[in-house]
């Protein structure tokens, strides 16, 4: 019997066949395929569904009345009868089959097996409903997939990757919040508020600013640089670009985005403007002076200190004293004034004797106490916290140390090495350079001087003689100077000779 | 009116030379020779006024007073108004060129030995 003679059969009319018509053309015209079966598990009846799909898939034209087991696949049959059982004693069971067809491709279907119960809630037999959830498998995989690719992402990446919900405000971020930012792992999702704080304070006004102009207008994609704190206090430059989900009606819903470190390759970048503008300064300067304290300004001004001091090793290397000093406040003024009576420093003593000792960067963080730090009476009253000292290097020898005082107590040493690591080698190598310019003007003007003198005088005295105005005695007279004054010629240029062979490169004294 | 010519050196040779010279080229009276700038300056205190025209020979590099430190003093005396200087020096330099500028005094800058050429080049600021 087909479903549409059963539903011809129903429409006589009647009370009670109306109302069974409605339950008829309401299971008909369901989804799911059903079908009851009684306690022998003979077919009482089926909609339209499930005869559709038993004659798709297997060929077979179900009939009232067969037993249900002689549909089942033979391989089937046996397992088929247990979970009959188990229904019929009252258990409900489910399982899934996939079934093949040409023009459908796989498809699954979930098959609840429930016992049917009559009014006193005796079980009478059992009813089968199938839900074809071929499209839900593909859509939980997906997003099962996608999650899992989400994870291995925020994993992998060195970026830290948040989703912030617009709607109720919570972010969560990815474990490079961790990794990057040193944040504990043990949290992965805050309020808005919570991960906003951790923006600068002078740059959190433009980053609103932005993120609100980009969802105002629309757009998909928003991005931003700024600075973002770190578990440990200190600052990373962060490029930030993310995407704006927007729902149906086209309001903004999420934004998912990527944060990303700049903070190395942003203070690479700078570090060469810096040593270029040394570079200009260098060339510019008339003197070594000049050109120390300007490159002092600009390195001050570039790292945001409050103090910047360039103390030199005297040639003799028993001591380094301060040649320059920066002062960009009232407070490092202060600083300067109650410790000028600290004018040298002996290797290996104070910061500038540790950083010329070391030949290597120095940082000292807690200037007010630490017993390293001389001046720290000095930095308490100037409010310093942290100190730094980067030694200014002739290939491996120390000619220097560049001091530079911070009221930051967060000061980070990867970050000052990254902002440094080429400065101490640039400006010592410019510092030897102007000196030995300066050196070899000095030299050069103080022998042609000292030369000239006897050879003005032996000139003058020729050019009088060749005049032929002069007595006899006279000129015994000058012959006299010409003699004296040409052994004294003679003697400067011996003087000069021997004091080059002592400092020549090739010389084999 | 009076007329004074004065070299100021602290190298005696140099000195007898361009006394010479100043003789030969026919200044109207014999030159006066001081071995630094402050014998000089001292002198001039002590005998030169507002009507003294003078003619300076000035050494740059001397002990107890170099030419400058003379030039400094010099400033505010009388005697500067009608005082004429030709810095003398052994190597010219172009910075002191420079700062020989900023005094009025200051008409000529000569390397030594100077010859009667630049002397009588001097006597045309005379005239």
């Amino acid at each position: 019997m087909t479903s549409s003679t059963n539903l011809q059969t129903i429409s006589d009319s009647s009370d009670q066949n109306r109302a069974e018509r409605e339950i008829q053309l309401l299971i008909n015209n369901t989804a799911e395929a059903y079908i009851l079966v009684d306690q022998e598990l003979k077919i009482l009846s089926f909609n339209v569904q499930f005869h559709r799909l038993y004659h798709r898939y297997f060929g077979i034209d179900i009939v009232k009345g067969d037993s249900i087991l002689a549909y089942s696949p033979k391989e089937r049959r046996e397992n088929a009868k247990k979970i009959y059982s188990r229904v019929l004693l009252g258990e409900t069971v489910v399982s899934t089959i996939t079934v093949e067809h040409p023009g459908d491709g796989r498809l699954h279907y979930s098959l609840t097996y429930a016992p049917a119960k009559d009014e006193m809630d005796q079980v009478i037999g059992a009813f089968i409903t199938a839900v074809n959830i071929t499209e839900r498998l593909a859509q939980e995989r997906t997003l099962l997939e996608s999650h899992q690719r989400f994870h291995f992402v925020t994993k992998a990446t060195s970026d830290a990757i948040w989703d912030w919900n617009l709607i109720t405000g919570i972010v969560f971020w990815g474990e490079g919040f961790h990794t990057t930012f040193g944040y504990p792992k043990d949290r992965s999702e805050g309020s808005a508020e919570e991960w906003k704080a951790r923006m600068h304070p002078d740059d959190r006004d433009q980053v609103d600013a932005i993120v609100r102009d980009a969802i105002m207008s629309r757009a998909e994609t928003v991005s931003a640089e700024y600075r973002y704190r770190k578990a440990n206090g200190s600052y990373a430059i962060v490029s930030d670009r993310a995407v704006i989900v927007h729902n149906e009606k086209g309001e903004p819903i999420r934004l998912v985005g990527a944060m990303q470190d700049i903070t190395l390759t942003k203070h690479k970048e700078r570090q060469r403007l810096l040593l270029a503008e040394i570079a200009q300064i260098s060339a510019q300067s008339s003197s070594l002076q000049t050109m120390i304290d300007h490159s002092l300004h600009k390195i001050v001004m570039y790292g945001g200190y409050l103090l910047g001091e360039i103390w030199m090793v005297d040639p003799a290397e028993h001591f380094c004293y301060l040649v320059s000093d920066y002062r960009g406040s009232d407070a490092a003024i202060h600083f300067s004034t109650s410790s000028k009576d600290i004018r040298t420093f002996r290797e290996g003593e104070g910061l500038p004797g540790i950083t010329w000792e070391t030949a290597q960067i120095q940082i000292l963080r807690d200037v007010q106490r630490d017993p390293l730090f001389l001046r720290r009476e000095a930095a308490q009253e100037a409010g310093l916290h942290t100190f730094f000292g980067i030694p200014l290097m002739v290939h491996t020898t120390v000619v220097g140390i560049l001091l530079l005082g911070s009221t930051d107590a967060n000061a980070d040493l990867d970050l000052l090495v990254s902002q440094f690591d080429r400065v101490g080698a640039f400006l010592g190598m410019e510092i030897h350079r102007k000196q030995q310019e300066d050196l070899l003007r000095r030299i050069a003007w103080e022998q042609s001087h000292l030369v000239r003198a006897p050879l003005a005088r032996l000139l003058g005295l020729a050019d009088l003689i060749s005049k032929g105005h002069e007595s006899p005695s006279e000129v015994d007279e000058m012959l006299a100077q010409i003699v004296s004054s040409a052994k004294e010629l003679d003697h400067i240029i011996r003087g000069i000779a021997s004091s080059t062979a002592t400092t020549h490169p090739s010389s084999k004294q | 009116m009076t007329f004074r010519t004065l070299i100021v050196d602290d190298d005696s040779i140099i000195i007898f030379i361009h006394k010479k010279l100043v003789g030969r080229c026919g200044f109207p009276v014999a030159p006066e020779t001081y071995l630094n700038g402050r014998e000089a300056l001292d002198n001039l205190i002590a005998s030169a006024d507002e009507s003294t025209h003078s003619l300076i020979l000035l050494d740059i590099n001397m002990p107890v007073m170099s030419g400058w430190e003379f030039l400094d003093a010099i400033q505010d005396q009388p005697f500067a108004k009608h005082m004429k200087v030709a810095m003398v020096t052994s190597s010219v330099d172009a910075s002191d060129k420079l700062k020989a500028k900023t005094y009025s005094q200051v008409i000529g800058f000569l390397e030594k030995p100077i010859t009667v050429d630049m002397l009588n080049d001097l006597k045309t600021h005379f005239d």
